[in-house]
């Protein structure tokens, strides 16, 4: 029997096409590496469980399509996360501007409630780096997000990064409930065997407020 | 019914799949001794089931074709198969297109390959079938409407690189005008692989490097199950046509999900050229560069077909599959109402799940092999293709209404991203297409759903 999940926060993964998100998101939920993975079209379905200091986190990863001609998809994906891991390629300075662009809409779309990371992928690719992990690790601060060096080829840094992210989250998730009564009907206790993810069960979702 | 075009013929092979499936709403499936008594229960499996009624009883040429005779598991093509009788053989180089290389015999069996019929399919093996498809081909002129009808209910693999390319419009019908268009046609697309891809990068624009470069990380990316199109000459060939299309279709540009459906046309336009069975065995760095070309130019013309009809689901905020998904979910609603209750209720929603088979043509949910016979029925339909697969759409995801229905938001969405279709064959498809072809039928009279937006 898996423990009894206690909370269930949904990431979004974003970033410009084949900078590795689906790579790092399988190498991180199966621990498998492929190179040669099918370009995502519309989004998938990920989850992990974590036990961050004895409670029991669920994380519900959407890993979404790069490419720019689907940006319109990606609302649906970020309007109610709780969390946004934004991916650049280290080898491709284009897709660094694309993730500054992808916090730019979310703070626009969501607010600045959702809580931003930004990994620094392919650092197995070093020798062909483009961008600086002075760079990226500047703009992560100047914008308050965590920053990652990451490799799905490796496994470098991914654990680190959905814990840490899943951490803040908790935190901050605790601090609301513990000022807001309300808070208490978004810790779904977890059914034998199935589970309901609090945002997508609840309709209309919850306003970002009631936990962030 | 006129507007159904021919469809009773493909009706009749809709007889042939319906065993054991469930049809939810509208259709009603009886034995043949007690036509129209008996309801088909769902999940249960009935011995025989010899006649389909569709529940719009108004709809009685449709519904009087099926009843009319014949038998489930047989062809269902009496009346053609007679009059097939005694035609005679056509030489696909007359047909002039992708003539075989080898002196293999155009209708030897093959048993493996996803390009070559199964003997295990007897209806695509049917020799009176094949037969009534070389009558076709063999005329002057091609019928293209008796060709639409035949080809709805898959094309013998060896004559579909010639079905396909007529039923694109890529080929003329008039057999005498054919070779010079081909010649042409490929002319045409060699003089523009130099143009516009074999130039230097500081003479492409801001907008055709970003296009380059999106292909060049996609092209090794395409069906990476099949090791064929890992060869650098078959990539290659799709990295010239994938940029070319974009940079000709400025108003979509290429979009990520377009190489998936360049695949079928290169595998089977390739197909005559080799001997062995399993595309794993395909030669195609030996192939010679002129036969390459060719290939490569009609599949860059036929995916320009193909994708003429649906350019929208490649623009700006892709609106022609936002819309489809749109008519799907209506479409759902009214079939199987239980259904789309739980997938709301769960919060499901249908973009998320539909998007990529709208965009793929569900070429992704399905092993590769059967994208072949999918797209029979596709080029079949010609210009109502895209209705269509909105029919196509529903009838695929109903395939599991039931398992739907005992699923959870997170259960479900996880399992539809991954159906379980690793097992199909063509018959699984054939159902889904047939099912899809009746509802098309009785919702025709209200086709509203599909006609606002």
């Amino acid at each position: 029997m898996p423990p009894v999940v206690q909370h269930t926060f949904k990431v979004v993964v974003l970033g410009e096409g084949h900078a590795g998100k689906t790579s790092l998101v399988v190498r991180y939920v199966q621990g498998t590496f492929n190179d040669a993975r099918k370009a995502t079209v519309q989004a998938s379905f990920l989850t992990k469980h974590l036990d961050i200091d004895g409670s029991q986190v669920e994380l519900a990863i959407w890993d979404t399509a790069g490419q720019e001609r689907y940006h319109s998809l990606a609302p649906i994906y970020f309007r109610d996360a709780h969390a946004a891991l934004i991916v650049f390629d280290i080898t491709d300075a284009d897709s660094f501007t694309r993730a500054k662009s992808w916090v730019k809409e979310l703070r626009t779309m969501v607010g600045p409630g959702i809580l931003l990371a930004i990994a620094a992928n392919k650092q197995d690719l070093d020798r062909d780096r483009t961008v600086p992990d002075a760079d990226s690790k500047a703009y992560a601060q100047s914008i308050g997000a965590s920053h990652l060096q990451t490799s799905a080829k490796t496994g470098l840094g991914l654990e680190e990064a959905f814990e840490e992210m899943a951490a803040r989250v908790l935190q901050q998730h605790n601090a609301a409930a513990a000022t807001q009564q309300q808070a208490a009907k978004y810790l779904p206790g977890r059914r034998q065997g199935t589970m309901r993810l609090a945002d997508e069960a609840t309709r209309p979702p919850p306003k970002r407020s009631a936990c962030c | 019914m006129g507007s159904e075009g021919g469809g009773s013929g493909a009706m009749n092979h809709v007889r042939s799949f319906l065993k054991g499936r469930h049809f939810p709403g509208t259709v009603r499936l009886s034995r043949r001794d007690k036509p129209g008594q008996q309801a088909f229960d769902s999940g249960s499996s009935s011995p025989t089931i010899a006649s389909v009624h569709m529940r719009n009883e108004s709809r009685d040429s449709a519904a009087g074709s099926l009843d009319d005779e014949g038998t489930a598991g047989t062809t269902g093509l009496q009346g053609a198969e007679r009059c097939a009788d005694g035609i005679g053989r056509m030489d696909l180089n007359d047909v002039g297109s992708c003539s075989p290389s080898s002196a293999r015999s155009p209708m030897t069996p093959a048993v493996g390959s996803p390009f070559r019929s199964s003997t295990s399919d007897l209806r695509s093996m049917s020799d009176t079938r094949v037969k009534k498809f070389h009558k076709l081909l063999g005329e002057q002129v091609v019928d293209l409407d008796a060709l639409r009808e035949l080809a709805w209910s898959g094309i013998p693999a060896d004559l579909r690189p010639v079905c396909w390319q007529l039923l694109l419009g890529y080929l003329p019908p008039n057999r005498e005008r054919r070779e010079q268009i081909l010649q042409r046609k490929r002319r045409e697309y060699r003089d523009m692989v130099p143009e516009f891809y074999d130039i230097a990068n500081s003479e492409r624009s801001e907008d055709e490097l970003g296009a380059l470069r999106q292909v060049a990380v996609d092209v090794p990316r395409t069906a990476p199950g099949v090791a064929f199109f890992s060869r650098p000459a078959v990539q290659k060939s799709l990295e010239r046509i994938l940029y070319i299309w974009g940079i000709r279709h400025p108003a979509s540009g290429y979009v990520q999900g377009i190489n998936d459906l360049v695949t079928p046309f290169l595998a089977v336009f390739l197909s005559p050229h080799f001997e062995s069975e399993g595309m794993e065995e395909w030669g195609v760095d030996e192939l010679a560069q002129e036969v390459m070309t060719a290939v490569e130019a009609d599949s860059y013309w036929c995916l320009c077909k193909l994708l003429d009809g649906i350019q929208d689901h490649y623009t700006y905020a892709q609106p022609g599959i936002q819309r489809s998904i749109f008519h799907l979910k209506e479409l759902v609603r009214r079939i199987d109402e239980p259904v789309a209750q739980h997938l709301d209720n769960e919060g499901l929603e249908f973009l998320q799940f539909a998007f990529r088979w709208v965009n793929c043509l569900l070429i992704r949910e399905l092993p590769f092999g059967l994208a072949t016979r999918l797209w029979d029925t596709y080029l079949a339909e010609g210009s109502r293709m895209r209705d269509f697969l909105i029919y196509v759409f529903a009838a695929f995801l109903l395939s599991w209404s039931a398992e739907l229905k005992a699923m959870e938001f997170q259960e479900m969405i996880l399992f539809l991203q991954k159906l379980p279709t690793a097992n199909w064959s063509e018959k699984d498809v054939e159902v889904v297409l047939s099912r899809a072809y009746m509802w098309r039928a009785s919702f025709d009279d209200a086709r509203s759903h599909l006609t606002q937006s």
